[in-house]
């Protein structure tokens, strides 16, 4: 995963005493990638990171909104399809592994939304982010399919928890929309014509930096900006920032513990304009 | 598609790019009306197409999926350096060169992990998958119908 979003991930659930650890050997979860060549097996690689968080007796917290469906969907079918059901517990039981379904999936976010909560959050600021408008960037899989977070087209959770630490979200229709994912590989055009979107978006609602929570959307739409440009004749310059390194920058630590500098995009002018330090 | 589809010219449909664009965002699935799952008609169009080998040509997209699938099978987590290396020597070797400038800035700010880290698991992961009966289960929607399939 990315650095910086393990980096701040750590710092700022460390200052909100969430006791995070991390799966003992997981393995990937294949994504949509291996959901495109092998069905079954694609559904056998969520299980067993399910297996090993029961063993732990833990849920599965991620940060990543493609780990997060590709497990709850994963979840949903051995719950709710016997058929499904027994053809995993036929694989699992060669190797002497059992799931019993107690798992819960979640995202960090959500977590610290809806567990944590504003008080806890905001008894933690030190530094006043004074003003700064952000695109909040949920991504697709955030919400969908399942809609069990928030609304799946039009979220407000990460909205929510950016005006507890004194960003002010701007109105981003384009929020949910896709950031083309893998296709930036693939079909750069595509994917490339998709982040102009929504970078347009953002200007055009005077956001001056995005705020991501998913590790592919924030590659796409921060490192490949210039490549937009190119091909667009336009002029962005947006910095995007996973919102763990916003907390942190509230919370009061410091860039280098967030992993902030690591972007292709700085972040440091608009930081220093905005960066207050209460009392 | 779907009319193609539903009139029988299924070839034409699978050696179509269309369902390689799809980059599963679920916007269709949420939407449609009828509750209809079209990602995950996507997916299944996009394993019968490599199935039957008629992937169109030059198409991207299954060349990076199946080697995802490789780099998962042999070491349970995947990096992007392996992952895109590998892909641009497949599909595209000059145009590494073009990638570099991008690669190395990325690389100086511990933003490109090099390797895969392969996990202990592996071998257990193998020995699930061998032993799986069915590799597909079509139609699959959940909540919606509990009953068996035949």
């Amino acid at each position: 995963m990315n650095k910086a979003y393990d980096k701040s991930t750590q710092v700022v659930c460390k200052a909100l005493d969430i006791d995070l650890a991390e799966l003992n050997d997981w393995n990937c979860c294949g994504a949509s990638a291996y959901m495109s060549i092998h069905e079954m097996k694609a559904h056998l690689l969520s299980a067993r990171n399910l297996v090993l968080a029961e063993k732990e007796k833990k849920d599965l917290v991620v940060v990543c909104p493609a780990c997060l469906t590709t497990l709850t969907k994963t979840n949903h079918y051995l719950a709710e399809e016997s058929r499904f059901k027994r053809t995993i517990e036929t694989s699992l039981k060669a190797a002497n592994l059992q799931y019993r379904g107690s798992v819960k999936v979640r995202h960090l976010l959500e977590v610290i939304v809806n567990e944590v909560g504003e008080q806890e959050v905001k008894a933690r600021i030190k530094r006043k982010l004074s003003g700064l408008k952000v695109a909040p960037y949920y991504g697709c899989q955030l919400t969908r399919p399942f809609g069990e977070i928030d609304d799946k087209e039009f979220p407000v959770i990460l909205d929510r928890l950016l005006t507890w630490i004194g960003a002010e979200p701007v109105d981003f229709p384009l929020k949910t929309k896709c950031c083309g994912g893998l296709l930036m590989m693939t079909n750069e055009d595509v994917a490339l014509g998709l982040n102009r979107n929504i970078l347009d978006c953002a200007k055009q609602k005077e956001a001056e930096c995005i705020v991501t929570i998913c590790p592919l959307c924030h590659m796409n739409i921060e490192t490949y900006q210039g490549d937009v440009n190119k091909m667009f004749g336009t002029d962005f310059k947006i910095p995007a920032l996973y919102f763990t390194q916003l907390m942190g920058l509230a919370f009061g630590f410091s860039r280098k513990e967030l992993g902030i500098d690591d972007e292709m995009i700085s972040s440091r002018p608009l930081l220093e304009k905005h960066l207050e330090v209460i009392g | 598609m779907i009319a193609a589809f539903r009139a029988g010219m299924l070839d034409k449909v699978l050696k179509s790019n269309t369902i390689w664009l799809c980059s599963s965002c679920y916007s269709c699935t949420v939407r449609c009306p009828s509750g209809i799952k079209l990602t995950d008609i996507m997916y299944e169009l996009k394993r019968l197409a490599i199935e039957f080998g008629l992937t169109p040509k030059g198409a991207k997209a299954p060349v990076v999926a199946k080697l995802f699938v490789d780099i998962v099978n042999e070491k349970g987590r995947v990096a992007e350096v392996p992952l895109v290396s590998r892909f641009m020597l497949k599909t595209n070797p000059l145009g590494a060169f073009k990638m570099i400038p991008r690669a190395a800035k990325m690389y100086k700010r511990g933003r490109m992990p090099m390797t895969s880290h392969k996990i202990k698991g592996i071998a257990e992961l193998e020995k699930c998958a061998g032993a799986m009966t069915e590799p597909m289960i079509s139609g699959l929607h959940p909540g919606s119908a509990k009953e068996e399939r035949s």
